[in-house]
């Protein structure tokens, strides 16, 4: 069964869940470590060396993707929640 | 005839398989939170940051140093504590890992209230707190499991009174 097909099923709208949260999970995880390894690799630098002030500009500005994640997480839970009522009030249009 | 609704038990059958993805979500959801927070809890090694002239209290019950929520806030030390007339002898205050500072005097003297604090602390930087952010964001998907719940059983019921009630027309 093709992934649009997979969709279109009640089992299909919850089976999308678990990948969306392991996909999350593993983003946030690899988002830390690299953030912890930018962090301690910046450390080693002098402090106001050109290395040291990009690290730091690095490590802030990934860690600005930390805030997102509430409204990724809502995304993902709009999308299943509406996505099984309209397999079931879509009628046959939504098939 | 295109079967758009299938038969009751096929509407039953879609339980199953939709707890167990429920449940494994959840576990997954769980871990990954777990790690994340167990690699938050490495960063605790920046710094020494100094600060200078922080205004405060040191009284019996203890008082927060400004920065004592940062995230992986640890290795307070004082530098110096002053009031308005004379220095503070370092015997008569103590500050504990949580950042709380107090007054340690043992001769009935009343606190000594308003006094300006120079210290050192070691954090755990942006990382740490990037972290955090990242354990409350996903944290948040558990305030929606109840939310998900509820979806699927109104798919069920809902699939069921239409299988039942629906007549020929949906069948």
């Amino acid at each position: 069964m093709d992934k649009r097909n997979l969709l279109y099923k009640k089992k299909g709208q919850v089976q999308t869940l678990a990948p969306a949260i392991l996909a999350l999970v593993f983003a946030g995880i690899v988002l830390v470590f690299g953030l912890v390894m930018t962090q301690e690799l910046r450390d080693t630098q002098e402090d106001g060396s050109e290395a040291s002030d990009a690290a730091n500009a690095t490590v802030i500005g990934l860690g600005t993707f930390a805030d997102f994640w509430e409204i990724i997480v809502l995304a993902i839970v709009i999308t299943v929640v509406i996505g099984l009522l309209l397999v079931v009030f879509g009628g046959g249009r939504t098939r | 005839m295109k079967n758009y609704f299938p038969s009751k038990k096929g509407q039953v059958q879609v339980l199953a398989p939709a707890v167990l993805a429920l449940v494994f979500a959840a576990v997954v959801l769980v871990f990954g939170l777990v790690m994340s927070q167990e690699l938050r809890d490495t960063q605790t090694n920046v710094g020494p940051v100094t600060v200078l002239s922080e205004a405060g209290t040191l009284v019996n019950e203890g008082d927060a140093l400004a920065n004592y929520g940062r995230c992986g806030f640890n290795t307070p030390t004082i530098l110096g504590v002053h009031n308005t007339t004379w220095t503070i002898d370092s015997g008569n205050y103590t500050v504990n890992e949580t950042g709380y500072i107090f007054n340690a005097t043992d001769d009935g003297v009343v606190d000594y209230g308003e006094v300006v604090i120079n210290y050192t602390y070691m954090w755990g930087g942006q990382a740490c707190e990037s972290a955090n952010s990242t354990i409350i964001g996903l944290g948040t998907f558990a305030d929606f499991w109840e939310i998900i719940v509820l979806a699927i059983v109104i798919t069920i019921v809902i699939g069921l009174l239409l299988v039942v009630f629906g007549g020929r027309r949906i069948r």
